[in-house]
């Protein structure tokens, strides 16, 4: 209880609050601008949580999480374009009911449900990560070592169309992560280390402006193609009613809970991320809703039903993708991977020691969480009817704002030192335009990114496993939990490649 | 002979590159390693230097050009874009945020929102001489504004809060708020509507952003020139 009240007073300050707020309406923008993605948000305010204290800074980083991954129903609903990929199976009914004159229900229901989906899914976070984390304590070296790979091979399977793109970004990322100093000996390790030794590059590249780099100045690169073309669509600005009837809510419970239970498992299996849960939210509602003899209407003809199921899950995502997050340091999805950098950046590192050695900070991002979910609510109903006006702000008045964001933010973590802020503004830009040519090719960046932020712990987690086998690899192969996560690496590889096959076959 | 992809065949040559620098490099052990044992600083270097070559070589080998090509328009942004970024990188110490990031969101400002449309080069300069102008006015407006409170301050003038960042910032938001609403007022919103919009949104966001890094946070936001 002691160590709740110690978490409590970490948050219970008007700061941690106001930068909720702020985070959570933010992130709702973000996620209501097609084109600007939860991943980029978490990564432009990285810079601002690092000059806030731990707590409140990661309170802001979560605000901007939830947020972003609610507001992408705004367009869906209005526009019929998802703001981002969490929010795909909204459009359908969405739309439809715009049509008929419910927009209002359908924001004000999408609302509620992600409400639902950010709470209910931080019970099973509360109760699971601890015991997850616990688990760990089983780990060594070789088995933390193995860990790490598992989850870079399931980044790579998920990310992109092809595993083997999505393995050569991961092994790039171990790459970025192993130049700078050797984390055993403290040997220079840099191509022309000579040059760069009194330089910030002797470092290696930083990992924000790594992270910033890759999701903020290469989205600008990447946007230009759609700035030529500025699409817009029609925005219903006639809202109405925001409110669905509470027995509606109600009658809907086999929906909301098949949704939670789906979102919260689905994003708490690294990799698989909100697309996969929205669908499948959505399918399991079609059944629920057909056996109900008529209570309930039948998603794809406009009705609530349509709107809950998906919002519900997409939300439930992000407390579940937080269980591997916090307790394994292993990202569910693209989000959790920069929010996992953005922890480690705060000093926070995900996994047992979190746990045992300090449970306040714990318990501070649990409340923070909440606090960000009902911040999310209340600002995206307070602010139904002005959201629809932001969907009017053209992505080309936006985009110089965020490459210069994304300038500033590698810049701004130096503090004082002017010429440090410089190389990271570089390597920013480096990485940016990296970013943009792999993206442009059909390279997913989520591994890149988490093998930057796994490829330090891989590398010495595996030399200390070697020398603890004295020079040989007896302590991989004797231990059976590295056979499990060696087998399932194998296993992720083998089901991706016959899963591509057969998609191609099907084409 | 056959057209091979640009992207894979550029990371095979740089894959190529890092590992002759990984074969070529020192191999370090752990500080204090008695016993032996420790596999070294190159060994996962090596085994992901060849992962990446071979594979990329693979790519190379197997995947064909589709034929899409990015259209010039596209091309020409990107390079402006990049361009002005590099600029923006290799000179802000030296000339300083504000005098620099100004040129550099106002030309993406302007030149984004005329995408197919005529523009009208002269009064785009002109407007971004005023804009840089208005913008350093103000800068050195609350930056004077600042140093005389924080002088005030310590005299016992006015309360001793005006000693520390936060409350000049806020102070420095007032005025940033407040020329952002008379630059919008008195800018040619009618006749160069793109030229106005780009100035507006350029003054506002540099000028907050510098009060929010600076002032909110002490961070050293490279004076430069306009450094007094």
């Amino acid at each position: 209880m002691s160590t709740f009240l110690q978490g409590l007073a970490l948050v219970s300050h008007f700061s941690t609050l106001a930068w909720c707020a702020f985070g959570a309406v933010l992130g709702i923008v973000l996620g209501a601008l097609p084109g600007l993605t939860a991943t980029m948000g978490i990564a432009l305010v990285i810079p601002i949580s690092y000059q806030l204290d731990t707590a409140t800074g990661i309170g802001l980083l979560l605000a901007v999480y939830c947020g972003a991954v609610a507001g992408a129903s705004i367009p869906a609903i209005l526009l019929g374009i998802p703001g981002n990929p969490n929010a795909i199976a909204t459009v359908e009914d969405g739309q439809l009911m715009t049509r008929k004159g419910l927009a209002g229900q359908a924001l004000g229901g999408a609302v509620i449900a992600s409400l639902i989906g950010g709470l209910g899914s931080e019970i099973f976070l509360i109760f699971f990560s601890p015991l997850i984390a616990k688990m760990t304590l089983a780990f060594g070296p070789a088995e933390k070592c193995t860990l790490s790979l598992v989850g870079i091979v399931i980044i790579a399977a998920v990310s992109g169309n092809s595993i083997l793109k999505g393995l050569l970004m991961g092994a790039l990322g171990f790459v970025f992560a192993f130049l700078g100093p050797d984390p055993m000996s403290g040997a220079a390790r840099m191509p022309f280390a000579a040059y760069l030794r009194k330089t910030p590059l002797a470092n290696g590249f930083d990992m924000t402006s790594t992270l910033i780099g890759l999701y903020g100045v290469s989205q600008v690169f990447f946007e230009l193609d759609n700035l030529r073309q500025n699409k817009k669509g029609n925005i219903c600005t006639d809202i109405g009613n925001i409110f669905p009837p509470f027995k509606k809510i109600v009658s809907m419970w086999k929906v909301i809970l098949s949704s939670l239970g789906i979102g919260t498992l689905i994003g708490a299996i690294p990799g698989t991320g909100a697309s996969i849960a929205v669908f499948m939210s959505r399918n399991a509602a079609v059944g629920i809703c057909e056996r109900s003899k008529g209570k309930l209407d039948v998603p794809g003809t406009g009705c609530l039903e349509g709107v809950f199921a998906p919002e519900v899950a997409n939300n439930a995502v992000t407390g579940g993708a937080l269980i591997p997050a916090l307790s394994l340091g292993i990202p569910g999805d693209s989000a959790t991977a920069v929010l996992i950098g953005a922890l480690m950046i705060n000093g926070v590192t995900p996994g047992f020691s979190l746990f045992s050695q300090n449970m306040p900070l714990v318990y501070s991002i649990f409340l923070t969480l909440a606090i960000a979910n009902l911040f999310m609510a209340l600002f995206q109903l307070a602010g139904v009817r002005l959201y629809p006006k932001v969907l009017l702000i053209s992505q080309r008045v936006l985009m110089p704002i965020v490459l210069i964001l994304s300038f500033i933010g590698p810049y701004a973590l130096c503090g004082s030192s002017v010429s440090k802020g410089v190389f990271f503004m570089g390597t920013a830009l480096f990485m940016g335009v990296v970013g943009y040519f792999m993206k442009k090719n059909g390279y997913p960046l989520a591994p890149i990114v988490l093998g930057r932020i796994l490829g330090s712990m891989f590398e010495e987690q595996f030399r200390r496993g070697v020398k603890l086998g004295g020079g040989n690899f007896s302590r991989f192969y004797s231990s059976p939990i590295c056979w499990f996560f060696i087998i399932l690496s194998v296993l992720i590889v083998v089901s991706t490649v016959l899963r591509h096959r057969k998609a191609k076959k099907n084409e | 002979m056959k057209k091979v992809k640009l992207m894979p065949a550029v990371m095979t040559f740089f894959s190529a590159l890092y590992l002759v620098y990984v074969i070529s490099g020192e191999n370090t052990t752990l500080v204090a390693d008695p016993y032996g044992g420790d596999p070294g600083s190159k060994i996962l270097p090596l085994v992901m230097g060849i992962f990446l070559f071979a594979g990329f070589l693979y790519i190379t080998l197997t995947e064909r050009p589709d034929g899409k090509h990015t259209d010039k328009g596209t091309v020409t942004l990107f390079l402006l874009t990049l361009g002005l970024s590099v600029l923006y990188v290799v000179f802000l110490r030296k000339i300083g945020f504000v005098l620099l990031s100004v040129p550099l969101l106002y030309t993406l400002e302007y030149v984004y929102t005329t995408i197919g449309e005529e523009r009208q080069i002269k009064a785009a300069v002109a407007g971004g001489v005023c804009t840089l102008a208005a913008t350093a006015g103000v800068y050195m407006l609350f930056r004077y504004v600042t140093k005389l409170l924080m002088r005030l301050a310590r005299a016992g003038t006015i309360p001793a809060a005006f000693k520390t960042s936060v409350p000049n910032g806020v102070v420095s938001c007032v005025i940033v708020v407040l020329f952002t609403l008379l630059f919008a007022k008195i800018s040619p919103r009618k006749k160069y509507p793109r030229i106005a919009s780009a100035g507006v949104i350029t003054f506002a966001t540099v000028l907050l952003l510098y009060v929010v890094f600076k002032q909110f946070f002490s961070v050293a936001m490279a004076p430069g020139l306009l450094n007094y």
